[in-house]
């Protein structure tokens, strides 16, 4: 069986980054596997199955960091598997899958809104706010307090390598939000003109550290350091219940190119032996975040694993059995 | 007179096309020491010195061992020049620029010496920017066979963390390069940070390129010691008396992909940031390792105390007059 087109592209869109940022890569693999469900051609339920968990693990596999991702994939999955173990016909599968797919993906846009509309009641009229990298959930909120009528100043961190903090830009200027564009060097400087810090996640372990792009534990730092308080919006999907298992949360590194612009000093620095390392992401500890903002509500980060309780219960308890019925085996 | 020349060493001081203070104000003595043997009047050299040192403070004006090295310089002019006229001056303007630049690399070499006892083989070490002391510090460090490898960061706006990553590595040290924001993601790699300075204030705060200072609040989180090699010229007199140092801040460069933004967006990017002296675990001087808090008694040992000091405006007021006179 042929795999889709749709769920390589998607794949490959992600590994590129055309598609980035953690929801919007959790919605694009929800769609991709909706969009492998209606392409499957096979007549057989066992098949589709197999098909589906292919599918699966090549989106899985195009970003190691971003627990969204295999959040949403687990959530579209789970719920084929549930119906497959129930006896339903082919059919029906492609059915469970495609509802799933599109009940994920509007849940996470209506999150993102939740996430806006609570956390918009933290900001005050007159505060200066400053965010790092480019989050939708983060600059939802930013926007919630634009729109009802709150005077708000951002500064914006460039955030080097890929410069997301330009699109951030744009989009604050594009709803006329006054916005400061500044060098990530300049965090400690800037951070003493600000009121509250609210940045994305890529990924909440079950300790409440969250996993963002690099940098932001540096400026959560410089906050805690200034004493401003620091807020993470993230919606649940972005908990990850892995770590509530030991799981380590791999951080990407990309490529040195994105760091070393000029092709001709990177071709000199490389002769000269220098290793050019370039993480995607860092880990901010738990106790320098103040919040964290999710469409649930406000919780502490220590908190985390009553959302992961709450939310993927079932998810860890099949992973745990899995997991002790195989040590056990060994032993 | 064509000043043009002169005044484009300050623009290249400025565009920071000559890197590290050291190297601007080596560059500096040497301009100022060749307008003033082009001067065919004491007229004319007051008004072409004048102007040039101005351009050189305004291009560089954090730049402690710059404000330092150009009133002495000018000291030495205007007493030569109201002594013994214009050619008395330009020969004293030749030995102050060679006694002052040879002073200049003696004190480095001295706090690089001093520095280096400090480096342990196999010692990973984060610095900042690009600091011609550091270099000179891990170079001695190197040919006393210790190994050490460097983390360099980016150092936006300027980008000279990927010339010292460069220069370091054409030592043989082994290099790791990497963007400003992943410092606090390196520290816990790291056994000490080496940094340069541009100027040390009297409560013992450190001026230097943006970004040391969060490099100091990382090092600190991680208890990794932080050391600033500062020799004696880098100490700003001028504090001493309530000055404030001016901080420069720029436009910030936008890289290709933000071209579009160009005009539409403000932007604030500071060229320096002040480093607070609890961070700092010691300024290594030419006259030994103190703590940030012990510069004022440094300072009591070479102007005296209270400090005698002029300003460099006090200076070419001096110089100014001395041509009246004549």
């Amino acid at each position: 069986m042929r795999m889709a087109q749709e769920v390589l592209r998607t794949a490959d869109d992600i590994k590129a980054m055309r598609v980035r940022g953690a929801g919007r890569i959790a919605r694009a693999a929800a769609r991709a596997l909706a969009a492998a469900a209606k392409a499957f051609e096979g007549k057989n339920r066992d098949e589709f199955l197999k098909y589906m968990e292919g599918a699966a693990e090549i989106l899985r596999s195009s970003r190691p960091t971003a627990v969204s991702l295999p959040n949403a994939i687990s959530y579209v999955m789970f719920r084929l598997r549930r119906a497959y173990d129930a006896g339903a016909p082919l059919e029906d599968l492609r059915e469970v899958v495609i509802s799933a797919a599109e009940e994920f993906i509007d849940y996470s846009r209506r999150a993102v809104e939740m996430i806006g509309e609570i956390g918009s009641k933290f900001i005050r009229s007159g505060d200066v706010v400053m965010t790092h990298c480019n989050s939708s959930a983060a600059l939802a909120v930013i926007r919630k307090a634009h729109e009802s009528g709150k005077d708000i100043k951002v500064y914006a961190t460039e955030t080097r390598p890929k410069c997301q903090g330009y699109i951030t830009t744009r989009q604050l200027l594009s709803w006329g939000i006054d916005v400061k564009l500044i060098p990530d060097s300049a965090m400690r400087v800037v951070i003493r003109r600000v009121d509250k810090v609210i940045v994305g996640a890529d990924t909440v372990a079950a300790n409440g550290a969250v996993v963002n792009k690099v940098g932001t534990s540096m400026l959560a730092l410089a906050a805690k350091e200034a004493n401003v308080p620091f807020y993470v919006a993230a919606e649940t999907y972005k908990f990850s219940p892995a770590t509530v298992l030991g799981e380590i949360v791999v951080i990407e590194e990309r490529s040195p190119g994105e760091v070393v612009r000029d092709a001709d000093r990177l071709a000199l620095l490389r002769k000269l032996g220098v290793t050019i390392r370039n993480p995607s992401f860092d880990i901010t500890p738990p106790g320098y975040i103040t919040a964290i903002i999710t469409e649930k509500g406000l919780i502490p980060p220590q908190a985390a694993s009553l959302v992961l309780k709450e939310e993927y219960g079932w998810a860890i308890a099949t992973e745990a059995a899995r997991i002790f019925a195989e040590i056990e085996e060994v032993a | 007179m064509d000043v043009g020349k002169y005044l484009k060493v300050a623009e290249d001081i400025k565009k920071g096309s000559i890197l590290s203070s050291t190297k601007a104000v080596l560059a500096s003595l040497i301009a100022l020491r060749d307008l003033v043997q082009e001067a065919r009047s004491a007229e004319e050299l007051v008004e072409y010195y004048s102007r040039v040192v101005k351009a050189f403070v305004d291009a560089r004006p954090t730049s402690a061992v710059l404000i330092n090295s150009l009133r002495d310089l000018t000291y030495a002019l205007a007493i030569s020049l109201a002594e013994g006229g214009l050619e008395e001056a330009k020969q004293r303007a030749i030995e102050e620029a060679r006694r002052i630049a040879e002073n200049i690399r003696k004190i480095n070499r001295e706090v690089a010496i001093i520095a280096s006892r400090r480096i342990e083989d196999g010692d990973a070490i984060m610095t900042f920017s690009y600091s011609t002391v550091v270099l000179e510090t891990l170079r001695i460090a190197r040919d006393r066979g210790k190994e050490v490898t460097l983390y360099t960061p980016e150092s936006r706006p300027g980008g000279e963390g990927f010339k010292m990553a460069e220069e370091a590595a054409k030592l043989g040290l082994k290099v790791v390069a990497f963007v400003d924001s992943a410092i606090r993601m390196f520290m816990k790699d790291v056994d000490k940070v080496i940094v340069g300075a541009d100027a040390v204030a009297a409560n013992g705060a450190v001026v230097n390129k943006v970004g040391t200072s969060m490099l100091a609040l990382a090092a600190h989180e991680s208890r990794v010691r932080m050391f600033v090699l500062a020799g004696t010229l880098k100490f700003s007199p001028e504090t001493f008396f309530g000055e404030l140092i001016e901080l420069e801040t720029t436009e910030l460069k936008l890289l290709p992909e933000g071209k579009d933004l160009a005009g539409r967006v403000k932007t604030l990017a500071p060229l320096f940031d002040v480093t607070p002296p609890e961070y700092i675990d010691a300024i290594v001087t030419e006259r030994g390792l103190v703590a940030p808090q012990a510069v004022i008694m440094v300072v009591r040992e070479i102007y005296g105390w209270p400090p005698r000091i002029t300003t460099l405006d006090f200076e070419l007021e001096k110089l100014a007059k001395a041509v009246r006179a004549g």
